[in-house]
């Protein structure tokens, strides 16, 4: 048999396959998945109408974005595929079935045969991911820039749909060796230069501008998108996509095993709504592990709190450093979108309580061992809440002091001084106070029941929702009572302040009490 | 029962590891393992936990990187194409589909290799394995031993040079043993080099050689006894 007849054996199976996959599918299912897409992107419309749909346009924020809006946004999409290139460091999104690997990957037939068809299924996944996020950003900025609704959502949808292929099409091409990736790196740092140099010194004719310039076009930039532009970024597009088709065998088989194991797990992690496993599973897809030597050595104490709070801090001396970068990053993402929703962007308030959320659920490692753990503690002579509430002290001090640089960059931004930078440092304990507190909860009470996955998904994802949603509120609140003093439609401003603190209070009471009472589960992983 | 597809293209060693090294980040899991198999060898590899035996296997099929170092089948790189048609590497745990049945993956795998011959030959080797009664059913479904006889059906059902076997007696009932056993030294009669990992000190005696590892680095490449091996790996 030749490769033709190889390459017949691998089509025919495949189709057999997927056509028993089909025929696995009940047409119930089929619509339930379609109704709960549905609820989904509906509600998400909804309450963007609803949340945005009477704003003013700020005249002084139109032209500016008009004149550097280009160059800005073609940064931003320049960034993101030089993100591109670290996920293909890391194997790219092409992920194998695990017996893919052991046996079509072991067979002598090309790669580039076995990969292309995943390859197309992950062009699918860029371009309707790219689309939908683009579309709901077009759909934010409408309000703010005026121009029509579906004029935005379909720019930003489509630029946004280009933007995803190609971010697929890098990581997939560059997942090879350091030779075989080489094309593609080269191409992505070229485009990331002229982004840049079209943001410092306004070089016309970078291709990330063209695309950002045909996504901003409702509100008619300054820059053109006329032909040159929009041809220089499509040819960008088309040539990144073609790169990839050509590399796509190249992608190392080590690489494709790892993530074949990891991303079954993961996604099964995901339909079970198990947030811890997700994070330990992208843990291990990232490499991330704990240092095999820590930053620093810390001497045993005398007594359970003294042990629990050593516990805790020997946790953290073993961080690598991907992970203090990454709080890091957090806090100067939430101390960013803080400074939007003091300008009056609110909504986008929520995106700093999810950091909080997701730089909380990095920190409490040791809570969260012992909820992995749970046989472990029921050997300790000690109340579980107790020493639950011990756990989350040094988790809230380093998430504290590592959103420092991001709360400094916020008040800055502001450019207000000394109120300003008081203000970012009471905002900073929010933050960390109800991002830990809020994936301690998480952490403690697990992830939902399989039961209640199976027969009420929307009942699960409503649970799962509610700690990050205490963290929204948690940073929300004091930000939303403290604008409203500011802007001398709330009380006054001593009682603004102690009122902004209120939820996190409440939050942080509840939370208390919910570890005090062993709220952790319990050995064998009833709560 | 594995078809051989070569015999005569490497007269001194199908394989060759030179000096290889392997670590993950600051886990040195192999290091300056240097040996050869030839044609006919049937080898012990053996070690206690964590010696770094699935990591060479790894290393030889081409699933793994080595650091430093380099492995050689039929005097090409593990991962080219002409090495992957010569490899046939048996993993710790059986990898199969969800989603096809036993005589599928057979059909597959045969078929992925270039062999059309493949019913007769499935045949047999399900017969051989026990596994006869079971072959339309799917492996998902099977216990960790049923499983572990799909995926021995599945290494032996095409061609290869190197056969690379990582603790295959694992979850086995004696039956099972029994027959891979005798698979394995067929396969090394009929030219195939077999490099089998185990905790079986059984299979030492079957075995020609054995190559002992102990913390990542190979302290002895001989013929031994079962007394001389419970000692090395102990």
């Amino acid at each position: 048999m030749t490769v033709t007849g190889q390459a017949l054996a691998l089509k025919e199976m495949r189709a057999a396959r997927r056509k028993r996959r089909l025929t696995d599918v009940h047409w119930v299912d089929a619509l339930y998945r379609v109704y709960v897409l549905a609820i989904g992107v509906g509600g998400l419309v909804w309450y963007l109408a609803t949340v945005l749909g009477e704003r003013t346009v700020n005249p002084s924020a139109l032209g500016h974005v008009r004149t550097g809006g280009p160059a800005a946004v073609g940064a931003a999409i320049a960034a993101l595929l030089v993100l591109a290139l670290r996920s293909g460091q890391r194997g790219g999104p092409v992920a194998l079935e695990m017996a893919d690997v052991q046996y079509l990957l072991g067979a002598p037939i090309p790669p580039a045969m076995v990969l292309r068809r995943p390859f197309v299924n992950v062009l699918r996944r860029g371009l309707g991911v790219g689309a939908i996020a683009g579309a709901v950003v077009g759909r934010l900025a409408e309000p703010f820039l005026g121009g029509s609704a579906v004029g935005w959502m379909l720019s930003a949808g489509g630029v946004g749909a280009l933007v995803g292929l190609t971010w697929m099409s890098v990581a997939t091409g560059s997942a090879g060796n350091a030779k075989s990736a080489l094309p593609v790196r080269v191409a992505v740092v070229g485009v990331a230069a002229a982004a840049a140099a079209d943001v410092f010194v306004a070089l016309p004719g970078a291709p990330t501008s063209g695309l950002a310039a045909l996504a901003l076009s409702p509100m008619h930039p300054q820059r053109s998108t006329g032909a040159g532009s929009v041809f220089s970024a499509l040819i960008t597009v088309v040539a990144l996509i073609a790169l990839a088709v050509y590399l796509v065998g190249e992608i190392r088989v080590e690489q494709a095993l790892r993530r074949a194991r990891l991303v079954s797990q993961l996604r099964f992690a995901v339909t079970t709504q198990d947030l811890r496993a997700v994070l330990l599973l992208r843990r291990q897809i990232a490499s991330e592990h704990p240092r095999s030597r820590p930053w620093f050595r810390v001497k045993g104490r005398s007594g359970a709190s003294g042990a629990v709070i050593v516990r805790c801090i020997r946790s953290v001396a073993r961080w690598p450093l991907s992970r203090i970068w990454r709080l890091v990053l957090l806090g100067v993402i939430s101390g960013v979108v803080a400074h939007w929703a003091w300008d009056g962007i609110l909504p986008v308030v929520a995106v700093a309580g999810l950091c909080g959320f997701i730089a909380g659920l990095d920190a409490v490692e040791a809570l969260s061992q012992d909820a992995d753990h749970p046989n472990l503690l029921a050997g300790f002579p000690r109340h579980r809440g107790r020493l639950a509430n011990r756990q989350v002290i040094v988790p809230m001090i380093v998430v504290f002091i590592l959103g420092i640089p991001g709360a400094a960059l916020g008040a800055l931004l502001d450019g207000h001084g000394a109120p300003a930078f008081g203000f970012a440092a009471v905002l900073l304990v929010c933050w960390a106070a109800s991002g830990v507190l809020g994936a301690a909860i998480n952490v403690a009470m697990g992830p939902p029941d399989m039961t209640t996955v199976l027969q009420s998904p929307e009942l699960a994802a409503g649970r799962s929702a509610l700690s990050p949603m205490l963290c929204v509120i948690g940073v929300g609140g004091p930000l939303l009572w403290a604008h409203a003093t500011a802007s001398g439609s709330g009380p006054g401003a001593a009682s603004g302040l102690v009122r902004a603190l209120m939820p996190v209070s409440i939050l942080c009471y509840f939370a208390l009490t919910y570890l005090t009472s062993g709220g952790v589960r319990e050995p064998g992983g009833k709560s | 029962m594995g078809v051989v597809a070569v015999t005569d293209h490497y007269p001194a060693a199908v394989l060759v590891v030179d000096d290889l090294g392997k670590d993950y980040g600051d886990f040195v899991a192999l290091e300056g393992v240097s040996l050869e198999v030839a044609p006919g060898d049937l080898i012990a590899l053996v070690g206690a936990n964590g010696a770094g035996k699935s990591t060479l296997l790894r290393c030889c099929s081409g699933l793994l990187e080595p650091t430093s170092g380099s492995v050689l089948v039929g005097g090409v790189e593990p991962g080219s194409m002409a090495a992957r048609g010569a490899t046939s590497f048996l993993p710790d745990e059986p990898v199969l589909y969800d989603d096809l049945s036993v005589m599928e993956h057979l059909e597959y795998v045969a078929r992925l290799h270039g062999e059309d011959d493949w019913e007769e030959r499935a045949q047999t080797l399900v017969e051989r394995l026990g596994i006869a009664h079971r072959m339309d059913d799917l492996p998902s479904r099977f216990s960790r031993g049923l499983r572990q006889k799909t995926a021995i059906a599945v290494g032996f059902i095409r061609p290869f040079d190197l056969l690379l076997v990582d603790e295959p007696f694992v979850g086995l009932d004696a039956t099972g043993k029994t027959a891979l056993v005798e698979m394995l030294h067929e396969a090394s009669q009929r030219g195939a080099a077999v490099v089998v990992s185990t905790h079986e000190l059984t299979f030492v005696e079957v075995a020609d050689r054995c190559i002992a590892l102990r913390d990542g680095t190979v302290v002895a490449n001989r013929a031994m006894t079962t007394d001389e091996v419970r000692k090395l790996v102990s």
